[in-house]
């Protein structure tokens, strides 16, 4: 009795310690730095607060700084949307069809995002295939405008984000008992009300990270609304970037400042309103809110949702599931046969087939070396994330409200802060450091955007877990850390790796840092592929076909090693 | 008050010193340092550069080449404020050499070095202060020979017009740096070239939102010669020498010369740069007539030394920008009128079209 009245109180402060490592990491390289950016908003080109005045008086900002929310909410909701479903679908298929679905929410990820923007007017364009279809089954005369409007913005964007919501999603569902269907079906609970009842509110903490996420990073979205938009789907983000480009840094900074006020002002309201839906709000008492929550919801629009739902919902995940896997595999239908064409600039589809740009891509001792060093960088970004962003995790989860709230809000700012004002910050700090053009200084300054897509991904698992489980460890006289390392890490394995991989590809697509801090010696991939500012070479796209083989080798490869550890472990 | 006032007052300071100790070393003859660090756009046209500027050049001065991609100006500015930029050099076009000057990032140019036949052949404006002009190029129109099969554009006018030449339009949008936007409009609204600067900025507004439902405005220079060669857009403001690579590549492309707009790239070195004087000795190699003659010929840029015209054939001469024949239909940029008004005009730009 005693040890159990004594027990929460020291493991409360126990584990609030578990915040230092990431708070003193970002602390140094990410929030000093960026004071001495922040700075200028005061002081160029005067010291005065001339441009936060500017920024007030000048509407078209606010028509911007509107624009810029309302397009990343769009895609927040429209990213649930499919995701959702299709996340259910795939962690219920059998394990086999399952990676492959998987695999094919994965590969977008590896074709560049140069490449992909390209590859849009190949898909949307007036002579696009959409268009061409559409014309070709007498649904149209004309062709549609399907890009450069907020139809293009709106499908460029929830493509490049759509597999962050279902990776999230799919790391809570996994970690979801799937026969709570079960039992509700077997209360004769139909199909949709059984799901809704018993299986959707276990899914909140997904569903919540999803969103936000999703939200937060389209905020700092740029070269998408500029390639796929028109002057209305201009984002803040690209004015920044514009004016940094003019050297206006004072006022470049003044405008980050007020994204990022304006940000979390949003991100509080939208929990308030949403109440449970939100994540800065966590901590005890989460099956309560739970049951309340679901006491609301029996109203007479539920019922009517039940109703209408009822009768399709067996086939509406594998419908969505389905329809969204072809929607992300859709670009590499388009940047495959790029990479093979003979000519120098993009065509779909090429008029002929050659190895030319293979043969560019391995004659080259740069864009080899680029590889070899963004692996490199990327791979040292995965081991620095993830010995931050797990103990950070376990302790915002499970330490107090105030404390965790706090942590996690400042933990989660770099993914609002526009990247090319964080790149300058670390540029100047690293100088200091003799940091730049070094692997290690890359990866120290991936590890700041990666660290809260980590920490996002593994909070979410962590709120969904079962506590009980660590309760029985630790009433069997295991300690905090212990149940820690043999209870809770293996049940959120799935979290544990989708973690990574994030942490992996925001390392491997970064451009703005490495613009700056790569220099001569740690050339990466990303660098080389924006280099040439005027053209498209097609390497690009054979690089990111040759990307997308070794993932799906590497895919294929794990699922035969584990099948045949299974297999052995399975026959003794 | 500018802060960093002293920081940069010091680093002037300390490179002023350096040039002047250059100078002295320069009639020796001894190389100071025996690197160079030169930043460029990467592509096609580095690996021209390469052929036409420095790979001959290294190995006769002595001097390693080290290159690296990225010459935005953004980073140009952090690499000064840093005290130990890690390159030395880049070129880029006059706008980001403007700006940096208003901010004090470049190093005066040490122009002992040069031949005094060229230097005498070189006009005072490609031979700046702080810089020094490397190729000429347009920001011209371009247009699609497949989709406005038999139509002959020629101006500003044409590119208005949507009636006579049908398809979409692309032009950059208002923060794009260095294109003729407004010029462009002015000269469609009946303004002669002549009479262009200073330019009206409220009848190149009227004008430009006059044809805004037809444009698909673009933010990347890679964008347009992609928008052209698929057919998206019809006609396209664009830079002269990405269309010309792509036609000579096969894509049904033609420039328009008539009206449009010719500048050139600069030279400039970085305050505080290591080897600030093996960039004096480069950017003088790099003006001679064979280095520029070679760069005419590899990618069709004209060259900034009048004397290199002498070693080019007819063809190539014609593919020019600054050939007389291009040139006379063309305008010259006024790169005083914008580097006063440009924050005005992207403003204006930016609240009228938004």
């Amino acid at each position: 009795m005693h040890r159990l009245t004594r027990h929460p109180a020291r493991r409360g402060a126990a584990i609030s310690l578990l915040l230092i490592p990431a708070v003193a990491f970002l602390g140094v390289f990410y929030a000093l730095p960026l004071w001495d950016v922040i700075v200028l908003s005061v002081t160029e080109p005067d010291v005065s607060f001339g441009n936060f005045v500017e920024i007030a008086e000048k509407t078209y900002y606010h028509t911007i700084l509107f624009t810029t929310f309302e397009i990343s909410l769009v895609v927040a909701v429209l990213c649930l949307l499919l995701g959702y479903p299709t996340a259910l679908f795939i962690v219920q298929l059998p394990p086999q069809l399952g990676r492959i679905a998987l695999l094919f929410v994965v590969v977008p990820f590896f074709t560049s995002l140069l490449v992909r923007n390209f590859s849009w007017i190949f898909l949307l364009g007036n002579k696009g295939v959409v268009n061409s279809l559409l014309i070709y089954f007498g649904l149209t005369d004309a062709p549609l405008a399907l890009m450069y409007n907020r139809f293009g913005v709106l499908v460029g964007m929830v493509h490049v984000l759509l597999p962050y919501a279902i990776l999230v999603i799919v790391s809570v569902l996994r970690t979801i008992d799937g026969h709570v269907l079960l039992a509700a079906g077997s209360l004769a609970a139909p199909p949709f009300t059984a799901f809704r009842r018993a299986y959707f509110p276990l899914s909140v903490q997904g569903v919540s990270a999803a969103f936000m996420l999703v939200f937060l990073i389209s905020i700092a979205f740029f070269v998408t609304p500029a390639m796929l938009g028109s002057p209305k789907e201009i984002m803040i983000a690209n004015m920044i970037a514009s004016k940094v480009g003019f050297l206006e840094w004072g006022f470049a900074a003044a405008l980050a400042v007020v994204l990022l006020l304006a940000s979390f002002v949003l991100v509080y309201l939208i929990q308030r309103f949403f109440g449970g839906l939100g994540i800065l709000t966590q901590g005890g008492g989460g099956e309560r809110r739970r049951y309340r929550r679901s006491a609301i919801r029996e109203g007479a629009l539920a019922h009517a949702v039940d109703r209408m739902l009822n009768p399709i919902w067996p086939y509406l995940p594998p419908a969505i599931g389905t329809a969204v896997l072809g929607f992300l595999f859709l670009p590499v239908v388009v940047v495959v046969p790029i990479s093979l064409s003979p000519l120098e600039y993009f065509v779909f589809p090429p008029p002929g087939v050659s190895l030319r740009w293979y043969e560019a891509y391995f004659a080259s001792r740069s864009w080899t070396t680029a590889t070899v060093n963004s692996v490199q960088v990327a791979g040292l970004t995965v081991v620095l994330t993830l010995l931050l962003a797990v103990p950070v995790s376990l302790a915002i989860v499970k330490s107090g409200r105030g404390l965790a709230a706090a942590a996690y809000g400042f933990i989660i700012s770099p993914i609002i802060m526009p990247g090319i004002i964080i790149a300058i910050a670390v540029f100047f700090f690293f100088s200091k450091l003799g940091l730049n053009g070094t692997v290690t200084g890359l990866a120290l300054g991936h590890t700041i955007g990666a660290l809260p897509l980590a920490t996002v991904v593994l909070c979410a698992a962590l709120r969904n877990f079962d506590r009980n489980l660590e309760r029985a460890a630790m009433s069997l006289g295991v300690g905090p850390f212990g149940t820690a390392v043999k209870v809770t890490l293996p049940v959120i394995k799935p979290a544990i790796v989708t973690a990574a991989f994030l942490a992996f590809l925001h390392s491997f697509d970064e451009i703005l840092i490495a613009l700056l801090v790569s220099g001569v010696r740690a050339r990466t991939l990303p660098k080389k592929m924006w280099e040439s500012f005027q053209e498209v070479d097609p390497t690009i796209a054979a690089v990111s076909t040759l990307l997308i083989l070794f993932t799906a080798a590497l895919w294929l490869a794990s699922y035969l090693v584990k099948g045949r550890t299974r297999r052995t472990t399975a026959r003794p | 008050m500018r802060i960093r006032t002293f920081r940069r007052f010091a680093q002037g300071t300390a490179a002023a010193a350096l040039v002047t100790l250059a100078c002295g070393y320069a009639a020796a003859d001894e190389l100071k340092t025996k690197e160079l660090v030169i930043v460029s756009w990467g592509g096609s046209y580095m690996d021209a550069q390469r052929d036409a500027y420095w790979g001959p050049w290294s190995k006769e001065a002595g001097i390693e080449v080290i290159e690296d991609t990225g010459p935005q100006i953004e980073r140009s500015r952090a690499e000064v404020e840093s005290g130990k930029p890690s390159f030395d050099i880049t070129a880029t076009n006059q706008a980001f050499y403007s700006i940096g000057l208003q901010q004090d990032l470049w190093v005066p140019i040490n122009y002992d070095y040069f031949d005094p036949e060229d230097l005498k052949a070189m006009p005072d404006y490609v031979t700046k202060s702080h810089g020094v002009g490397t190729i000429y190029y347009a920001e011209a129109m371009a247009i699609n020979t497949d989709t406005l099969a038999g139509k002959q554009a020629a101006g500003w006018g044409a590119f208005w017009d949507v009636a006579a030449f049908p398809g979409k339009r692309g032009l950059p949008w208002c923060d794009v740096a260095t294109y003729p936007l407004p010029e462009a409009a002015l000269l469609a609204d009946g303004v002669s070239p002549d009479n262009l600067y200073p330019i009206d900025i409220d009848r190149a507004t009227k004008k430009l939102k006059s044809i805004a439902e037809h444009v698909i405005w673009w933010k990347k220079a890679n964008q347009p010669g992609q928008l052209l060669s698929t057919g998206e857009v019809s006609m396209a403001m664009a830079p002269s020498g990405r269309i010309q690579k792509l036609i000579d590549e096969g894509a049904p492309l033609q420039i328009v010369w008539d009206q449009g707009r010719y500048t050139f790239d600069v030279w400039y070195v970085l305050k505080g740069a290591a080897n600030a004087d093996n960039a004096m000795r480069f950017i003088a190699a790099a003006s001679q007539p064979e280095a520029q003659a070679r760069m005419a010929r590899s990618l069709g840029y004209g060259p900034t030394n009048p004397r290199a015209l002498d070693l080019l054939d007819e063809a190539t001469l014609k593919k020019l920008p600054n050939h007389p024949d291009n040139a006379k239909v063309m305008f010259l940029k006024n790169e005083d009128w914008w580097i006063e008004n440009r924050p005005k005009w992207i403003e204006a730009c930016t609240a009228a079209l938004l």
